[in-house]
């Protein structure tokens, strides 16, 4: 099977849409190949490699191929997905990080927080030209990353998540994604819900799973442990300090933006349906 | 009069990140003890770095099924923690008591 990237792939709908659709027609592949063809893109979002590497480690355990065409020796797209470590586990090789502005792609068990901390310990903060930050504001960055990585060993019964991020020192932000194949926000909120699921599907009114899912103290959770925080805590951090918000599951991609005034919040359908969840946050990182 | 009981997180957890939910049920099987036992406790976050949602709802959270807030809190009294953490507990205390109150068949999720 072949996929080809069209000119960019953005943190956007029609980046996510690619990123998608990719899943959904890899998804059944069986001893097959599947070849990634990167000829025509000139722009790829680097965080996006964690989406990208949930997709790639499915269709790799599924006892498949996978075949990278990039085109020209020089690609700027193999360069990107080289300095972040994405192409090493392919056998491509890694470029170092002269502009100190990647944050690795690292896979992790799903159940291992610490890790992951001990990660963002080690790439996070340690970036070329960071603003000073203060102890407390690192850390509020520290635990809203991590409510969101601890969403998937409850919510949605994976083995792995997929992280990675990018530094811009110009605009003084991080973009960083955390991606899961696991159950999707829809298919957990529609079993919880039941019958009353259909009146949280109006696009319209934004009143749709993902909203559902981002409301203080709704859970889909039905054991001993409550739930209904990891999101709604990170919102109201983000919210505070001017920052992004992009959900995407299933085919339903939701953003919410408060680094523009006013804040706007959106919702749209993406044309395939992904399993799992992407969670893309864009954090300030001015002085404080 | 009784000796309150300090309960040390750093101990229970073995480390300084109150982070993950598995870690937060060591906490939890220390604290049903002591209020199974009718005894009173410090809960000392003393040197723990971050404390994340999952945690305090797998460690206090829980509770709320077989004790009730009140209980709760008359009990078992936590030190060294900062407001906005404070914060965070005592919404979990109350999204606990209203998680149990919509699904009163509840079964363990382990």
């Amino acid at each position: 099977m072949e996929f080809q990237f069209e000119k960019e792939v953005r943190s956007d709908k029609e980046g996510l849409d690619q990123l998608a659709k990719l899943e959904e027609k890899s998804r059944e592949l069986r001893s097959e190949t599947l070849k990634l063809d990167f000829t025509q893109t000139n722009f790829f979002d680097a965080h996006l490699c964690s989406g990208l590497g949930a997709v790639l480690t499915q269709v790799d355990k599924n006892s498949n191929k996978i075949q990278f065409e990039f085109g020209t020796e020089e690609s700027k797209i193999e360069n990107t997905l080289k300095r972040n470590a994405f192409m090493y586990p392919f056998g491509r090789g890694f470029l170092p990080d002269r502009y100190g502005t990647t944050i690795k792609y690292k896979k992790f068990k799903a159940d291992k927080p610490l890790e992951f901390k001990e990660y963002l310990t080690k790439h996070l903060f340690n970036l070329k030209d960071m603003p000073e930050m203060t102890e407390g504001s690192k850390k509020q960055i520290f635990k809203s990353l991590i409510e969101v990585f601890n969403n998937p060993s409850l919510h949605a019964g994976c083995d792995h998540v997929f992280a990675c991020g990018q530094y811009y020192p110009n605009e003084k932000h991080i973009d960083f994604c955390i991606a899961n194949l696991g159950r999707t926000i829809h298919e957990n909120v529609k079993d919880y819900l039941g019958s009353d699921f259909s009146k949280i599907i109006d696009i319209k009114s934004l009143n749709t799973p993902i909203w559902w899912a981002i409301q203080e103290g709704n859970t889909t959770r039905r054991g001993l442990h409550p739930g209904g925080f990891g999101l709604s805590v990170l919102k109201k951090f983000l919210g505070k300090t001017g920052g992004r918000l992009q959900i995407c599951s299933k085919n339903e991609f939701w953003q919410e933006y408060w680094d523009i005034e006013p804040s706007a919040k959106r919702v749209s359908h993406l044309s395939s349906s992904i399993k799992g969840t992407i969670v893309i946050l864009r954090f300030q990182v001015t002085n404080s | 009069m009784e000796q309150e009981l300090t309960i040390n997180v750093e101990e229970v957890i073995r480390g300084k990140d109150a982070i993950s939910s598995d870690d937060g049920q060591l906490l939890y099987n220390r604290l049903c003890e002591v209020l199974k036992a009718e005894k009173k406790a410090v809960v000392d976050f003393k040197n723990i770095d971050l404390i994340v949602s999952s945690f305090l709802n797998s460690a206090f959270g829980q509770l709320v099924k077989d004790f009730d807030k009140e209980t709760i809190e008359k009990l078992i009294c936590v030190d060294n923690l900062s407001e906005e953490d404070k914060n965070l507990l005592d919404r979990v205390l109350d999204m606990a008591k209203l998680y149990f109150e919509q699904r009163p068949d509840i079964e363990d999720d382990h």
